[in-house]
């Protein structure tokens, strides 16, 4: 508050006090002589026998009215000042505001400080309440914009308290541990609430163990044995604020599966690159060495050696040509290089290239091309690869005896080429996979194969650069077909 | 040196090309090498035949060389037979693990020497031979 209110309040009190003194003082004097004069003379009146008894009461009579008079007029003089010290007292009860003060309904110079002094303190209140009902819109604001905060963080935040026990949560961790009703975990365990999406014991036993813990924690909890069932990343802190309770602890949840799984493809990837890599190098060191230290091995088995030298280092080149492929799709790097390609010739020469492979396992291999096909605008080496990968792929995963089909179709803006197989086929889950680099299906049958997860990802991408796409349609076990859309120049 | 053991080596190796040339070194250095083209055909052998010395590849198809020793060991209870093995990977194989567990004496990764090969044969079955000898020695002594 102002210190000028305050100021005018002792100067006000202390100039009427002064003058209403001398008031009272001039009033009691002024009522108090004419009294003694009356009584006064009315003692003479009654020293005098001749005196009738109408004027002696006559003469009692005034004093008595002048006393009157007086009361009434020195209450008037202090009316305003009983009405100012009632309401200073009142006042001085400590719950009372402000507005309790009344102005006084008269005109005296008390009256008007008074009344100037109640209707500047309370016109200083209602600013007061301005501001505090301004500052409670704006905390109010402030706290809506929190709480908004709170449930837009992509990761779970839960509050817990020293047992455990949700005391606040946010939408992110409803969607983590799948429950739809908002607030309905609160009250539960944080335990409990994970429980049923948990199917790891020992991920339960982690938390505990975090509960009880230090009071800064940060773990990978997997709630299966599979990644693919979700991998969370865990951060405890033991809140130190009073605010937050004592022993609370405030948890942050983050699902890191899908990092998880590409961290899990690039392991899985540089495992089959080394793989890929030394067995080639292996071959070629072996009968190198072999040529050169056995001298008296026939010709032919030499030439043998030596063929197997240059097709293991042929395997070798290709390997290092798709890694080369691949990282230049990771930089964005690939350049395609456009001619007019026959497309009937180009797939005879790659059915006939892998023809041999088919041949090892006892399988058909059919290229079935209507005639007058339209050319197709692209690179000649890029497609030859993608088409190469998928041929492959479908004899490698096709067991013994199936049939592997190249069938061509074609519409006035697009052509297909399909690679369709008798083989294992692809799982669902694969299936959304399957183009992602160096994913490879866990399909046991597939693990048992050498391979390195990045022919799809080759022939997709060369696809996109053509401006068509890969289309994959699978059945388990009954086949695969996968489509090659590019459109016609 | 090594015509003079002529030990009975199984070798299991998925990889035909280098298969292939493991034999070849081998019997010319006058082992007698039986070759398994899968971890499945190699366990019949184990089963079946006796040999002084297991070879084995870990990257098979179906039975894998882990899976190999594991039968070899405590399948068949044969905790003789010294094994050593060669692995594509230098990523995943537990070497401690392999060698406590499995009792396998070598390790080595590919791209190896066929020259180290033979010498890691005749030390293996050298070594296996004299630690047969020496019970039998101390019998005959006492």
């Amino acid at each position: 508050m102002l210190p000028q209110p305050s100021e005018s309040l002792t100067m006000s009190k202390a100039k009427s006090a002064l003058s209403l003194a001398y008031r009272l003082c001039g009033q009691h004097l002024l009522f108090a002589t004419i009294g003694l004069l009356s009584f006064v003379g009315i003692v003479a009146m009654l020293g005098d026998p001749t005196a009738r008894v109408d004027l002696l009461f006559l003469a009692l009579l005034v004093p008595v009215s002048l006393f009157l008079a007086g009361s009434f007029f020195i209450k008037r003089s202090v009316d305003s000042v009983s009405q100012v010290e009632r309401q200073l007292v009142s006042f001085s009860a400590p719950d009372l505001s402000i507005e309790t003060l009344r102005s006084i309904p008269e005109s005296t110079p008390l009256a008007n400080g008074w009344n100037q002094l109640v209707s500047k303190a309370q016109q200083q209140e209602v600013w007061n309440g301005v501001e505090r009902r301004l500052s409670e819109t704006i905390n109010a604001q402030q706290v809506k914009r929190l709480e908004a905060i709170f449930q837009q963080l992509p990761d779970g935040v839960v509050l817990c308290d020293e047992r455990g026990i949700i005391i606040e949560c946010n939408s992110a961790f409803h969607n983590l541990v799948g429950n739809t009703e908002s607030n309905a975990l609160v009250g539960q365990s944080l335990l409990e609430s994970i429980k049923p999406i948990v199917q790891y014991p020992k991920a339960l036993d982690a938390l505990e163990q975090m509960l009880h813990g230090p009071a800064n924690q940060v773990c990978e909890l997997r709630l299966s044995d599979r990644i693919e069932e979700g991998v969370w990343r865990v951060s405890m802190k033991r809140a130190s604020q009073e605010t937050l309770g004592q022993g609370a602890t405030v948890w942050s949840l983050r699902d890191v599966t899908q990092s998880q799984l590409a961290e899990q493809a690039r392991e899985q990837f540089v495992a089959t690159a080394t793989h890929e890599l030394r067995t080639p190098l292996a071959n070629i060191r072996a009968y190198a060495e072999t040529l050169a230290t056995a001298t008296d091995i026939q010709v032919d088995q030499q030439l043998d050696f030596f063929n197997i030298i240059n097709n293991e280092a042929t395997r070798l080149a290709r390997f290092v040509d798709e890694l080369l492929n691949v990282s230049q799709m990771e930089a964005g790097a690939i350049t395609v290089q456009t001619h007019e390609i026959y497309s009937d010739r180009l797939l005879t020469e790659l059915v006939e290239q892998q023809r041999p492979l088919s041949v090892d396992k006892g399988q058909r291999l059919e290229l079935l091309v209507p005639p007058k096909i339209p050319r197709i605008r692209g690179d000649k080496d890029k497609l030859a690869g993608a088409v190469s990968n998928l041929i492959g792929n479908a004899i490698k995963y096709t067991p013994n005896g199936g049939t592997v089909k190249v069938r061509v179709e074609y519409d006035p803006s697009q052509i297909y080429i399909h690679v369709e197989d008798t083989g294992f086929g692809i799982s669902k889950e694969d299936l959304e996979r399957l183009g992602s680099k160096f994913y490879r299906s866990s399909d046991e049958r597939v693990q048992n194969l050498s391979g390195n997860g990045l022919g799809l990802a080759f022939a997709q991408e060369v696809a996109r650069l053509h401006g068509g796409r890969l289309t994959i349609r699978s059945e388990i076990n009954v086949g695969s077909c996968f489509t090659l859309e590019l459109p016609t120049g | 040196m090594a015509e003079s053991v002529n030990g009975r080596i199984l070798v299991a190796e998925d990889n035909k090309v280098l298969g292939d040339v493991l034999r070849f070194n081998l019997e010319r250095s006058g082992f007698h090498v039986t070759l398994a083209r899968t971890g499945d055909a190699a366990a019949k052998l184990l089963a079946g035949e006796s040999y002084d010395l297991m070879f084995t590849d870990i990257e098979m198809p179906g039975m894998n060389g882990v899976d190999l020793c594991r039968y070899l060991r405590f399948e068949l209870g044969n905790s003789d037979l010294p094994v050593a093995i060669c692995s594509a990977r230098g990523l995943e194989v537990d070497e401690q693990e392999m060698r406590t567990k499995y009792g396998v004496s070598e390790i080595i990764f590919k791209p190896f020497s066929m020259r180290e090969l033979v010498a890691l044969a005749s030390r293996l079955l050298n070594s296996s031979a004299a630690t047969e000898k020496q019970p039998l020695d101390a019998s005959t002594a006492e």
